[in-house]
């Protein structure tokens, strides 16, 4: 059996500590190194309060912990192929590294940076937040109602895209790396990641001169509708080619298969009226028998489940895709792990994020640095 | 800047609408030989499809006639990967699922992406994009508390993410391929990649957090969220942590700093000025970026962000820029405009598969495979000025050829 690849991961922050979770899901052995005090996203809430750990548990799932002095880390990034870090200048201060980490400590490969605006060009050293990447990447332009301001994402899809982003820009060094043995440092940006959700709205602008904006109307129709419960999620088909005569046999609103209202073009002429026939007919029934009503009639409806739908979800369950991990008060939490399934490849080491700075040193500095 | 890391890898997919095209469009970036798939007796396009074509070659198959499965497989035998997106049903109808592509290719990376996954009570549903950002939970967490449930911003939202987790599955399993000699079979759904980016809420929510719509409120901050500014549906972001506020009230001149305070300090301000300013201070703020932001912005042409596409689509003459990588620096290859469907069908079946000119012929006698005239992008019908006013668009900019000057700028002028 080949040794398991190594990264070394000095995060202090959801970003780079996601990029190195996918790596631990991918086989790989990834250690996570805090500053004495520990990560601060050990303390961290949710947007709405209370929560506290949850995202450190999350994403630090899979990997050995450790809390050492700057020649013991250095030695220990010797002995990776792949570091990754948050690297801007308060990511730095954060996880307890010196100013110059980036660009001196030595793994194998690849050092993989991952901070809100990069580590070069003029906006290099601005500072950033989850909201401020979403607002510069363009996306929170487009989100939310066509009559009210920019609304933010669920949290943290910022650094969590970002830190696939770093994770791939790891792998792909890494591949290049290995063949001539030379070490690559790649500087990820989350607003450039964030950024790749707007292609379409970018080349209606450099093509066209068209700014588009808040779109939640255009499409009248491909939204979420109240039924008697709840809301129920009713496109009944592809965007581009959706249609509403068979939602009118669905509904059993006749009107709705006028030819008003079977081009997104049309419908938006016609939006008013449109709603006032397609709303409507919804709170006759549940969500869930439109959603069998759909599916037998092959539209793609779809339930508008809420995060506590999940931990019961019968499809969730059959794939495996929750699994039990220790949260940061010894709680059994259920959480993602590999976000796909393989047949095939390596299996992950599946376990809780470290329960406290530094709790694997002997265990990781005898494993790494006492030869491979 | 990015290297051709991928240089020499085959990868055949047969693929259609988003995610799975934005997956293997990057590993075209990293300069892969992707092979695209499609029926030449179904038309897809539009503008929108260069992000997702460009630099791929095109093969076109008729599985429903005779010999196209056997043509897919011919390939798939030469492929390092080999990758689709359509329900498991129509891939084991059409005998290429994975069972029969590892019996031609045995060290195979193949990649199913699908709605939900090909396994489990919801494995054969069909399922889009913005229906997994409903049914992940996504949208319940989007807009305001009174409000309905939301959408993240664009109609690719969970496609873009889905396919760039896609990206890394493939580079991994690359990864490990080359370590072990081992294939394996990628499963990644659009349902399953939306749940693990709401992986920090499900364990918040174990921990006691009530997740709900809360517009743009978050605990963490003392003020938080966007902010008018001066011009048409501009604003700014900010985002002030107690230990911040200070600083914040300082660059403003504000004695004291509440929602009331700032939102009246910035508005009829420039939200450039004012994101500049606070920055100055160390506090988190830009401009709400919209496209044409993003298109000029001196910041991401420094970073070599945009991939440049030489283009001579009929309408489409020149260079343009397109977004690059997720990651990043910009394409490894020269980009080139998208090759028309099928246009590359008789050099694949012939250099990669083997088949003699002959069978070649045979196969386009039988139009088993074929051709499509490339088709210049579709439009919206309606005029420009006619969305302006229904609010689909925020604006048309005259000068939007501006973009140019920001490549210049940065030296990258074509």
């Amino acid at each position: 059996m080949t040794p398991r690849p190594r990264a070394l991961d000095v995060s202090a922050g959801v970003g780079a500590a996601y990029a190195s979770k996918l790596l631990a899901e991918a086989g790989w052995d990834v250690v996570k190194h805090e500053p004495p005090g520990g990560d601060p996203l050990r303390a961290r809430g949710s947007r709405w309060g209370g929560g506290e750990g949850g995202a450190f548990s999350f994403v630090n799932q899979g990997k050995r912990g450790v809390s050492l002095d700057e020649p013991s880390l250095r030695r220990l990034a010797g002995a990776a192929d792949a570091v990754l870090g948050d690297f801007s200048p308060a990511g730095l201060a954060e996880a307890g590294l010196p100013a110059d980490a980036y660009q001196t400590l030595m793994p194998r490969f690849v050092v993989t940076s991952l901070s809100g605006f990069g580590l070069v060009g003029p906006k290099a050293g601005w500072a950033s937040t989850e909201l401020i990447v979403q607002a510069a990447s363009g996306l929170l332009f487009l989100t939310g109602e066509w009559d009210q301001p920019p609304m933010q994402l669920p949290p943290y899809q910022g650094a969590l895209t970002g830190g696939v982003a770093a994770a791939c820009a790891t792998l792909a060094a890494m591949l290049v790396a290995r063949r001539d043995n030379t070490v690559r440092r790649t500087d990820v940006s989350m607003v450039e990641a964030m950024a790749m959700h707007t292609f379409g709205q970018q080349s209606a602008f450099v093509y066209f001169g068209e700014v588009p904006r808040r779109e939640a109307r255009i499409k009248g129709g491909l939204r979420m509708v109240p039924a008697s419960d709840r809301f129920v999620y009713c496109a009944p088909g592809a965007v581009a080619t959706m249609r509403m005569d068979g939602i009118a046999v669905l509904l059993d609103e006749p009107e709705l298969a006028d030819e008003r209202f079977q081009t997104a073009e049309s419908r938006m002429a016609n939006y008013d009226q449109f709603v006032e026939l397609f709303v409507p007919p919804f709170r006759r029934k549940s969500a869930q028998e439109w959603f069998e009503e759909a599916e037998k009639m092959h539209m793609t409806f779809a339930l508008v489940q809420s995060i506590d739908d999940l931990f019961a979800c019968p499809q969730l369950d059959a794939r495996q895709l929750l699994r039990e991990v220790t949260g940061p008060r010894g709680e059994t939490l259920r959480v993602p792990g590999r976000t796909y399934r393989l047949e095939g490849g390596p299996t992950p080491v599946v376990r809780p994020a470290p329960a406290r700075p530094g709790i694997d040193n002997d265990d990781v500095l005898a494993h790494w640095l006492g030869g491979r | 800047m990015n290297e051709a890391v991928l240089d020499g890898i085959i990868v055949l997919a047969m693929e259609q609408a988003v995610a799975l095209p934005f997956a293997t469009r990057h590993l075209a970036d990293l300069g892969a030989e992707v092979i695209r798939v499609q029926s030449h007796k179904r038309r897809e396009g539009g503008l929108g499809q260069i992000d997702l074509t460009r630099n791929k070659r095109q093969l076109a198959i008729d599985f429903a006639a005779p010999g196209g499965p056997e043509a897919f497989l011919r390939v798939a035998a030469k492929a390092d990967i080999v990758a689709h997106n359509y329900t498991p049903r129509v891939v084991r109808r059409f005998g290429i699922d994975y069972e029969r592509v590892k019996a031609v290719n045995p060290s195979v990376i193949y990649l199913s992406l699908t709605g939900f996954g090909t396994s489990g009570p919801w494995g054969e549903r069909p399922l889009f994009g913005p229906g997994s950002e409903a049914v992940s939970g996504h949208n319940l967490l989007i807009g305001d508390p009174d409000g309905w449930p939301g959408r993240p911003g664009t109609i690719v939202y969970a496609d873009a993410t889905c396919g760039l987790n896609a990206v890394f599955a493939i580079l991994a399993a690359l990864d490990h391929r080359d370590r072990t000699g081992e294939g394996q079979h990628i499963d990644i759904s659009l349902y399953e990649t939306q749940v693990a980016q709401l992986g920090t809420v499900l364990a918040e929510r174990q921990l006691g957090a009530e997740p709900s719509r809360c517009a743009n409120h978050e605990a963490n901050y003392v003020l938080h969220g966007v902010f008018e500014c001066i011009g048409p549906d501009r604003h700014v972001a900010v985002a002030v942590t107690a230990d911040q506020a200070p600083a914040a009230a300082a660059a403003l001149g504000l004695p004291e700093l509440t929602d009331t305070t700032f939102a009246a300090a910035v508005r009829g301000q420039s939200a450039l000025d004012i994101a500049a300013r606070l920055q100055a201070f160390g506090v988190p703020a830009t401009a709400v970026a919209d496209a044409s932001d993003i298109a000029t912005d001196d910041h991401l042409w420094a970073r070599r962000y945009f991939a440049l596409v030489a283009r001579q689509l009929p309408g489409y003459e020149g260079t343009f820029p397109h977004m690059g990588p997720a990651w990043g620096g910009g394409p490894a290859v020269p980009g080139k405009e998208s090759h028309s469907v099928g246009s590359d069908s008789a050099e694949i079946l012939r250099d990669v598969a083997g088949y003699s000119e002959k069978e070649v012929r045979a196969l386009f006698e039988a139009e088993t495979v074929g051709e499509l005239t490339p088709i210049a992008g579709s439009r919206p019908s309606e005029s420009s000025e006619i969305r302006v006013e229904r609010g689909e668009l925020s604006r048309v900019e005259p000068n939007f050829g501006r973009w140019k000057d920001a490549a210049a700028r940065a030296g990258r002028a074509e």
